[in-house]
């Protein structure tokens, strides 16, 4: 197990390097670098299919690399050993595209179900944090004893997200949170990411199609096409790219900019 | 998923290491008891009905079928032993084993593919839950355990059916039944019958968590497990059982082969 630096606190948050993955003979990520800078909400862009869910899911540690390292707060991700990817994943939270709420517990039980298995609290204390958890992301006691099935689509990402964050880990990853959402429900989660990202100083990483949305919230964009990233940086710097898929991937929110 | 069909040396790595994992669920099983118990319930209680419709049944069938090859030798008093021994070493287990797997492997292996393709299994290791401990140890156990005794309800049920039978509708001597039964089913064949049942608990609650374990992650994925995992339980259980017949020495003093 590679021990974390003492000044890994001042460098990024995740750091990708070489990173290659394939299927088969597709080959999805071709020695694709990221760094994911601390404490920022961070927005990875990119067509279907280019391997943005793959590399959430190289991130937390469910998928392993073919190549290159995946560097966590400082800790170099090592698949043969258990307890380092145990370790690493404690600081980390996922939201799922349809928030992944076990369906035989209800809100209450999803919500604790992390602090049930890893933290050993009485009744009381669950109920507290339930209850600030669920506040949190604008929910109450109310919907507590609610079944996943009972929820609206935008309830259940909410409890998700609570979930998610119950361990108080500090890098929140998000995979297309407000795809198939109305407009206003996907302002609210939007706003919520921010809120809960900014309340518990978390560094977050959002994966988004609305370009729209990302150029309103997001402090840090990467683009990544054909297995490598074209782009990373701050949402302005697109416009000043040189490289024509970026610029044409982006075209559309620029006339949307100019026009008013 | 058609590497499963094309490699079975793969098939079997992958479900070894599956089962290693769930004895290492072990671990946390203490954790874990208010889930087992409540799969206990699902796997074994809640057959109790299908169970005791399938023994009535076979146990009729058993006790007509039977009387007609012993009455042409003129041997009917040995009708009680010829139907305990048939139900306890063979038919109750077997029975059991594929009607559990019908509706308890089925539904184990549907819900846990429901829970792989909705990405509930990816969130609860996020949330640093091993799913071999929190879902399949407790599955297993509870399968694997309420086989034999719903083998031996099995065998109760299917004797007291073929004692219907052979009294009220075939008229022969309900006493010589039960003595006979009594005098020919020892512990040989209890034993043989409950390493059965356990063993077909076994594949049943096995198979159905594997399959719902390695389900692919579309629409159809969910179908496609529970069909592999009652297929495959029964394939598994008809062929172990002959195995066990013919290979494994119960009665020493017994042995046929
Ligand atoms: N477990 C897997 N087995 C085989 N192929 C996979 C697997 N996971 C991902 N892929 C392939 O990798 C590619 C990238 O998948 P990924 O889910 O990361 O896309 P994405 O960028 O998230 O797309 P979308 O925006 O549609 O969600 C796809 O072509 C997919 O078929
Ligand atoms: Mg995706």
């Amino acid at each position: 197990m590679t021990q974390a630096t003492s000044s890994y606190k001042d460098g990024p948050a995740i750091s990708v390097k070489g990173l290659e993955k394939g299927f088969g003979k597709f080959q999805i990520h071709k020695g694709l670098d990221l760094d994911i800078p601390r404490g920022k909400v961070t927005y990875i862009m990119g067509g279907s299919g280019c391997g943005k869910s793959l590399l959430l899911k190289q991130v937390m540690g469910f998928i392993r690399p073919d190549k290159g390292t995946i560097q966590v707060n400082g800790q170099i991700m090592d698949h043969k050993d258990q307890k380092n990817l145990h370790e690493i994943r404690k600081n980390m939270g996922i939201l799922f595209q349809h928030g992944a709420l076990f369906d035989s517990l209800n809100v209450y039980n999803n919500v604790c179900f992390s602090l049930k298995e890893h933290l050993n609290l009485s009744k009381k204390e669950l109920d507290e944090n339930v209850e600030n958890l669920l506040e949190s992301v604008g929910l109450s006691m109310e919907h507590s004893l609610k079944m996943p099935s009972e929820l609206s689509g935008g309830q259940r990402k909410r409890v998700a997200l609570a979930r998610a964050i119950a361990l108080k880990p500090s890098i929140m990853m998000y995979d297309e949170p407000t795809t198939g959402l109305d407009p206003i429900t996907t302002m609210m989660v939007t706003n919520l990411i921010k809120d809960v990202s900014s309340r518990h100083n978390l560094t977050s990483i959002v994966i988004s199609h609305d370009t729209h949305v990302v150029f309103t919230v997001a402090e840090q964009i990467a683009f990544i096409k054909d297995g490598v990233v074209r782009y990373a940086g701050p949402p302005k710097g697109v416009f000043k790219s040189h490289d024509p898929d970026v610029r044409e991937f982006y075209s559309l929110e620029e006339r949307y900019n100019t026009e008013d | 998923m058609l590497s499963f069909a094309i490699s079975p040396i793969t098939f079997l790595g992958k479900l070894s290491i599956f089962i290693w994992n769930s004895v290492l669920g072990l671990k946390r099983f203490h954790k874990r008891i208010p889930i087992f118990f409540q799969q206990f319930d699902f796997i074994g209680v809640q057959s109790i009905t299908v169970v005791t419709f399938s023994a009535i049944f076979i146990g009729s069938v058993l006790a007509f079928q039977t009387y007609v090859a012993l009455h042409y030798f003129g041997m009917d008093g040995y009708l009680g032993s010829s139907v305990g021994i048939a139900l306890m070493r063979e038919l109750a287990p077997v029975f059991c084993g594929i009607m559990v797997a019908g509706r308890a492997g089925a539904a184990i292996a549907a819900e846990i593919a429901t829970m792989r393709v909705t990405e509930q299994i990816d969130a609860m290791e996020a949330l640093g839950t091993d799913p071999h401990d929190y879902l399949m140890t407790p599955r297993i156990l509870a399968g694997t355990l309420s086989l034999p005794l719903l083998c031996i309800y099995f065998t109760v049920i299917g004797c007291a059916a073929g004692y219907f039978i052979a009294t009220v509708v075939l008229s022969t001597d309900g006493a010589v039944y039960w003595q006979q039964l009594g005098w020919a089913v020892d512990f040989n064949d209890v034993w043989q019958g409950l390493s059965k049942a356990f063993i077909f608990g076994f594949f049943l609650s096995v198979l159905g968590c594997f399959y719902g374990y390695h389900a692919g992650s579309n629409a159809e994925s969910v179908g496609v497990a529970t069909n592999k995992a009652v297929v495959t339980t029964a394939l598994w259980i008809l062929f172990s059982d002959y195995i066990l017949t013919a290979y494994l020495p119960y009665d020493p003093s017994n042995i046929i082969l």
